[in-house]
């Protein structure tokens, strides 16, 4: 086999690779051991991958074979697949793009690195490299997804940083990522332009439940439904026994109650008090009734 | 409407390389690009790339013979009740383009199927019976496609009217968003076809179903049909939340009759957009612009988001009045929804999922 150097830009994808495998627990990580924190290393690991080890703790591929086998090699064998974050993703795909453009195998990378598939994948990598810095930290640090960061830069094209940072502000990454997909399917609304949006969003008070704002913004007339019946449940003041419980998407018309009780007697003792006290109750409008319900929210917006 | 006469790659099942209708789609394409032959079906689709957009995956063509159960019970799903209509997969992929469209999120292969082998659809359906004298199957091949986009090159619609002629027992459904009638024209009637025509407010129509045929091409040829003695139903699926919607539909369900009778009809559906994970995933890949996502969407038994009910309920009450308002007969029923939106819309659910039947003996479809 003759061994060749990979060309210099690979260096810095695999400092970040090796990143990963000193974090790894796997054991086959082991064979790792050896070269960490030692210098001027070499080790053949497979028929076609030689891994160097230089006096910075960088790792080096070097190889004649191909280049996709290696990967598929070095990342099923070595790394915490989990690890990859979508800003490695990228810089692994630079790298195969260097050396390979077969378009199979780079979709096979593709969902070895668990980027999206196909042309997705392709106009996602292409697209890459005019996401804004911020985004593109925020993927580093795995703070948002990358279809979420894909569709937001798409919906959102320019000057999107400040949005972005507040969005992102004190939230996990699932989180991060409904508050993206709510942000630009809101801004997607006929009435409500990503200008619009984007200044009602930096209206907002500091403190502010984002997400949930973000979601009764989208939800406005279901959000509204459900602050209705249970304001309207709270107002009947049912004993500790009996708790009513809705649908909370409303699709059903018909609502449970639940009734503690011990035995038959128990139980027809605590339906007769609940008569009494629901007797003594306004119960107009009754908005248990869900098309009464309905009626209130829909009166004046029906139509967008 | 998009003349669907052209594609990149054709591949053929070697077993149907010189079928009747392989040699006809193949003269009447004048196809000068790439024919390959392929042994299985599942071969092929594993060895290419998966396909997002519904306009790449209409660029190859596969003439393939029909795979599974030709005559399937259309899919209903849980907790909806479903309209008891039969479907044939004659063709599997559509190049009309509707960004709502169900099949972004279903097909993943990288082309569009037309199974060819029409004799086995027609020997099976020879042997299917019905039950009961009163009973009648309905069926279309409008699930996975659209019947008849692709109908000036198979003839198949030639094919079917010729076989249901005189089979009373079934109503055959031809689905479509295209003018492509020009084969229907040729035969008359003979009792027992539907056109089936996809409807929606052109100011819908021109944004969401780019490569369909206008709305005023779907009415006149609505029409011509109803001079030929078909009868139409129509589609209203799916209804969109957009702003006006009541004048909106009121205006085409006018346009509508001003052009054909309410005895022309021989069923009307309705149906909300709806969507699973997979569609809207598509959705926002494929039609990023069509603001189809961004209304007030509940999650539903079926797994399928729509419209929050109260929602769903005002659109369908729209269309029903501005339908009533022509004849307050109208043979309406809803699709895949569920039994509490059946009742608040059309005052009553047909009991189960396979008693729809009631809808067409009223309208002496059945006798
Ligand atoms: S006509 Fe029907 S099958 Fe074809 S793209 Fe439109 S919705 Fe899909």
């Amino acid at each position: 086999m003759t061994v060749s150097m990979v060309n210099k830009t690979s260096k810095h994808i695999f400092s970040s690779l090796f990143e990963l495998i000193k974090d790894n627990d796997n054991n086959t990580s082991e064979i790792f051991h050896p070269l960490i924190n030692t210098t001027g290393f070499a080790f053949i690991i497979h028929d076609a991958i030689i891994i160097l080890s230089d006096s910075q703790s960088d790792v080096i591929m070097a190889t004649d074979g191909d280049i996709y086998l290696q990967y598929e090699y070095f990342i099923t064998n070595f790394i915490n697949k989990n690890k990859i974050d979508f800003y490695t993703a990228k810089l692994i795909i630079d790298d195969f793009l260097h050396y390979n453009n077969d378009e199979k195998k780079l979709f096979k990378l593709f969902s070895l690195l668990s980027w999206p598939g196909s042309k997705k994948g392709l106009d996602i990598y292409h697209e890459f490299s005019n996401f804004s810095t911020v985004l593109i930290s925020l993927i580093k640090s795995k703070k948002i997804g990358i279809n979420e960061s894909f569709y937001f830069h798409n919906t959102f094209k320019n000057n999107y940083d400040e949005l972005l940072t507040l969005l992102t502000r004190n939230s996990t990454y699932s989180e991060s990522n409904i508050r993206i997909r709510l942000t630009f399917e809101i801004s997607g609304n006929n009435n409500q332009n990503a200008l619009w949006f984007y200044q009602k969003l930096l209206d907002i008070k500091p403190g502010l439940d984002i997400t949930n704002y973000l979601y009764s913004l989208k939800h406005e007339r279901l959000i509204r439904s459900r602050l209705e019946i249970t304001k309207y449940i709270k107002e009947l003041q049912l004993p500790d026994y009996a708790t009513i419980v809705y649908d909370a998407n409303f699709e059903k018309t018909n609502h449970t109650m639940n009734i503690t009780f011990s035995n038959i007697d128990d139980l027809k003792s605590k339906i007769s008090s609940l008569n009494t006290h629901l007797s003594s109750k306004k119960n107009e409008p009754d908005f248990l009734n869900v098309e009464t319900l309905f009626n209130s929210i829909m009166d004046s917006d029906c139509e967008k | 409407m998009k003349n669907n006469t052209s594609f990149n790659h054709i591949y053929i099942e070697s077993h149907l390389m010189e079928h009747p209708k392989t040699k006809l789609i193949l003269e009447r394409l004048q196809h000068t690009g790439e024919i390959s032959q392929f042994d299985n079906i599942h071969t092929l689709i594993k060895s290419s790339h998966q396909v997002y957009h519904p306009s790449d995956r209409s660029k190859n063509l596969v003439l393939s013979s029909i795979r599974g159960e030709i005559l399937r019970k259309c899919p209903g799903t849980h907790g909806h009740i479903c309209c008891n209509y039969h479907v044939i997969n004659q063709y599997i992929g559509c190049p009309v383009n509707c960004a709502y469209c169900i099949l972004q999120g279903y097909l993943n292969q990288p082309f569009t199927i037309i199974n060819v082998d029409i004799e086995n659809i027609l020997e099976t359906l020879s042997t299917v019976s019905v039950k009961n004298q009163n009973e009648i199957l309905r069926i279309g091949t409008g699930e996975l496609g659209d019947s008849l986009v692709y109908d000036h090159l198979t003839d198949f619609s030639l094919d079917f009217i010729q076989f249901f002629k005189n089979r009373r027992e079934f109503m055959f459904e031809f689905k479509t968003k295209t003018n492509n009638i020009d084969n229907l024209l040729k035969e008359p009637n003979p009792g027992n076809i539907v056109i089936g025509f996809s409807m929606n407010p052109e100011s819908l129509t021109v944004k969401l179903e780019s490569d369909a045929a206008t709305i005023d091409e779907r009415i006149n040829a609505a029409s011509l049909l109803v001079e030929k003695g078909y009868k139409i139903s129509l589609h209203f699926d799916p209804i969109l939340n957009i702003p006006n919607f009541r004048d909106e539909y009121n205006s085409l369900i006018q346009k509508i009759f001003s052009r054909i009778s309410h005895n022309d009809i021989a069923w009307i559906s309705m149906g909300t957009f709806r969507y699973t994970n997979d569609l809207k995933s598509m959705i926002e890949y494929n039609y990023p612009e069509s603001g189809l996502l961004s209304d007030d969407f509940v999650l539903t038994a079926d797994g399928k988001y729509r419209y929050f009910r109260p929602v769903r309920t005002a659109l369908y009450k729209a269309v029903k009045e501005s339908l009533t308002a022509i004849n307050p007969d109208m043979p309406m029923y809803l699709c895949m929804e569920s039994p509490e939106v059946w009742r608040s819309v059309l005052g009553t659910t047909p009991g189960c999922s396979a008693k729809m039947d009631f809808l067409f003996k009223k309208r002496g479809i059945i006798k």
